[in-house]
């Protein structure tokens, strides 16, 4: 296994690290969560312009032909910069789930609204009991003529307040557990039959409960094949965890390196508190804990981009147990070394640390995915 | 040659070099092939690969040396890495003398010579004061108390003293002017008494100096704060100490733990397994470390990822397993491995092989970390060169 990095790879790193260090500031961020939209239509049309939300898809597809690697260099820089558009849900999850489970002429009707910007989408999957479970769905999907009738509700719909294109999981045949009998469904948000209830999320972010009531949508909104979408659900779930994991390591970086700068700069006793040995150690650790991060990022994207199977899928659930243990104790320290200003919502130390918080439930905490690698 | 070319020479100099250790029956001929082996990597010139060409050494690349280091732990070899080669050569190569250097690193790349590090003053030291090298009768003369560490498996209190005890020292002393200054010194030198104390490992020794003569060329020409610096963090800035490959030695250990909860499934084998994904888990991030290390800068990878950051990460992991393992044999975690050999054909526990044998391995692993961990904590080294933060301020600075 190689950890080095193409030409073509290195100036995606470099174009997303300039944008978000020249171009993204807090404050932006900060007043862009606050609006009505919940992010920043023009930065999201600068992505599309650069080209970033063709990333993961091929060239045929009207893509940049990229992999997990490159989507890992990207959300490590969004990272960097707490990053608000809702990259992970539009392209990440509901692109993933389209460009793994869909046909040839779905990929060719729904992908390229993604990579120009012009579609907003999310993933509705969780539901309020499955608690991890992607196979515990409860929502039907009935056949109904030409068609399907979807009913049922689906939980935290993460970017569901923008989307106007959801990609719905929901069984068609099976008991509630099984992974066989559940289908996706691509459902416009305006249809008739889906309503939601918006919210914003602890870590600035929007999402949705998402009811689906007599829902109607023709034979052509499956994606793929009836009954078999728990393998694209997965695939595009473990993509997502590839994707805020490497967001996540990008949170440490910065969390480390500005809590070395403060205690750099504050004075206690006479003199910069990174002097004192505890503090340097618990530094260390910190530094530790995100370098650690990193490689195991690399080593999931690469076993990803290597074929999806169960090495992928175990350094998949080897690296969320590490971010999920890694983004606390970076976080914790972080706040606790920056005393009661870390605790202020104007220094942007604890919006990282909610981000944090909130990564590690996503897709499954840290015990989930201990047991999943355990299993496989 | 091909990397695979080499691979197969490199194991079948293993093959010839280094037997199987669970069929060494006694401590002793554990030491004694370990002296073998030594010797044999003298002979063929592997004994320092990542040395320059101009010191005795191959200047083999870090991937070679990660390979290398690979498949000796797959075999179980002793450690590679002699507190000789990870602190007083790179030490000699900065700041030694040119005849230090000429005598002392063929000494150390031959291991003609087993070197043990006497810095530390004993808590219970009569003086209670630091060992001194001041004026004698025209000489300068060493006085004073010191615990000096050995390494591991070259240097056996197992045994009645021979050749298995360290024959050099690096004493750590205070000259008349207060300032630090390193020396070395035969361990048969007139007045210097050793005295091997007891601990889990047995590397460690009492060593007296009632008047030791020194000679000024035994003296290391770097002195004072920048002799403690330099010997905190002795291969600052150098590449001669061969990269950490601890994750294969862990991953056996892993394997062996594994198979022995599988044996005989009791009412905390659930508990346990999770606790082993957990160290599976862990593995996997050391696995991920070491190839970072290895791997060609880039603009993600701007710096070399420094080996402090290794020895941590496997020093934690080790911890972990330690504990996963007493807890995992239950009361066959009392049984003295050792003892156990000399007093008995065969594993002792009736559930079978791989308790005895994964204690050993743990007990080995450990060896090779405390040589390679002399006293100070890694963490130091990266918060001073890592993170920026300077020089520490220890309480009786302040």
């Amino acid at each position: 296994m190689d950890f080095s990095f193409t030409e073509e790879q290195n100036m995606l790193h470099e174009s997303i690290e300039r944008f978000v260090q020249t171009d993204y500031s807090f404050d932006d961020r900060q007043k862009n969560a606050a609006s009505d939209l919940g992010y920043d239509a023009g930065n999201w049309n600068t992505f599309a312009e650069l080209g970033w939300l063709g990333v993961p898809f091929s060239e045929a597809d009207g893509g940049f032909g990229g992999g997990a690697v490159e989507s890992s260099l990207m959300m490590e820089q969004f990272g960097h910069g707490l990053v608000i558009e809702p990259y992970l849900a539009t392209v990440v999850l509901a692109g993933g789930a389209i460009k793994h489970g869909g046909s040839d002429a779905q990929k060719a009707k729904l992908l390229p609204g993604i990579i120009d910007g012009s579609t907003q989408a999310a993933l509705a999957y969780a539901e309020p009991q499955a608690r991890f479970n992607l196979a515990d769905v409860t929502t039907t999907a009935t056949a109904d003529g030409d068609g399907y009738v979807l009913n049922g509700y689906k939980a935290v719909v993460l970017n569901g307040p923008a989307a106007q294109m959801l990609v719905v999981s929901a069984r068609t045949s099976g008991e509630q557990r099984d992974q066989d009998g559940i289908t996706l469904f691509v459902v416009d948000t305006k249809a008739a039959g889906v309503s939601r209830r918006d919210y914003p999320t602890v870590d600035a972010f929007r999402a949705s409960e998402v009811t689906l009531e007599g829902v109607k949508v023709d034979a052509d909104s499956v994606v793929g094949e009836v009954g078999k979408g728990y393998a694209a659900l997965e695939q595009a779930i473990d993509e997502g965890i590839l994707a805020v994991g490497s967001e996540a390591v990008g949170c440490m970086e910065k969390l480390y390196k500005e809590t070395v700068e403060y205690c750099r700069q504050r004075e206690q006793f006479g003199q910069a508190i990174g002097k004192f040995q505890v503090l340097q150690h618990r530094m260390v650790d910190m530094f530790m804990e995100h370098e650690q991060s990193k490689s195991l990022m690399f080593m999931a994207a690469m076993r990803m981009d290597e074929g999806y199977g169960t090495e992928a899928q175990k350094a998949i659930s080897a690296f969320k147990v590490q971010i999920g243990k890694s983004g606390k104790f970076v976080g914790q320290n972080a706040v606790q070394l920056h005393g009661g200003m870390g605790m202020t919502e104007e220094l942007n130390i604890g919006h990282y640390f909610k981000r944090l918080t909130i990564i590690d439930t996503l897709f499954g905490n840290a015990d989930f995915h201990l047991k999943r690698f355990g299993a496989l | 040659m091909t990397e695979t070319q080499w691979a197969q020479q490199a194991q079948a100099f293993i093959a010839e070099h280094w037997p199987d250790p669970q069929q060494l029956p006694q401590p002793s001929s554990y030491h004694l092939a370990s002296l073998r082996w030594y010797a044999a990597l003298a002979e063929c010139g592997w004994s320092v690969p990542h040395w320059p060409l101009a010191q005795g050494g191959q200047h083999w690349p870090k991937q070679q040396l990660y390979q290398w280091q690979m498949l000796c732990q797959q075999a179980q070899t002793p450690p590679l890495n002699t507190l000789a080669m990870s602190v007083v050569a790179p030490l000699l190569m900065s700041h030694g003398s040119a005849q230090q250097q000429a005598y002392w690193l063929a000494e150390i790349a031959d291991f003609a010579a087993h070197w043990a590090l006497a810095l530390l003053e004993p808590v219970n030291a009569k003086t209670a004061l630091p060992t001194r090298l001041q004026q004698g009768d025209n000489r300068l003369v060493l006085v004073g108390e010191k615990r000096a560490m050995a390494d591991g498996l070259l240097a056996s209190t197992e045994l009645a003293r021979d050749a298995l005890w360290p024959s050099r020292l690096l004493c750590l002393a205070l000259d008349s002017t207060d300032t630090w200054t390193a020396c070395a010194l035969g361990a048969d030198s007139p007045g210097l008494s050793m005295a091997p104390v007891a601990n889990a490992r047995g590397r460690w020794f009492h060593v007296e100096f009632d008047s030791v003569a020194v000679a000024d060329a035994d003296i290391l020409p770097l002195r004072g704060d920048g002799l403690l610096a330099a010997l905190a963090d002795p291969a600052a800035g150098q590449d001669t100490i061969l990269p950490s490959a601890s994750s294969h030695g862990i991953a056996q250990q892993l394997k062996l733990l594994r198979e022995d909860l599988l044996v005989v499934p009791h009412e905390d084998s659930a508990d346990l397994l999770q606790q082993l994904s957990a160290a599976e888990v862990a593995l996997q991030g050391l696995q991920a470390l070491e190839i970072r290390a290895m791997a060609p800068r880039s603009a993600q990878l701007p710096e070399p990822l420094p080996m402090s950051v290794l020895q941590l990460k496997a020093q934690a992991l080790q911890e972990q397993i330690g504990t996963l393992q007493l807890a995992s044999f239950g009361y066959y975690a009392l049984p003295q491995a050792a003892g156990l050999s000399g007093h008995n054909e065969g594993p002792i526990d009736p559930r079978g092989h791989a308790a005895r044998d994964t204690a050993l391995q743990t007990s080995e692993a450990l060896a090779a970390l405390a040589a390679s961990g002399y006293g100070w904590d890694p963490r130091d080294l990266l918060a001073r060169h890592w993170l920026g933060l300077g020089s520490r301020t220890n309480r009786h600075e302040g």
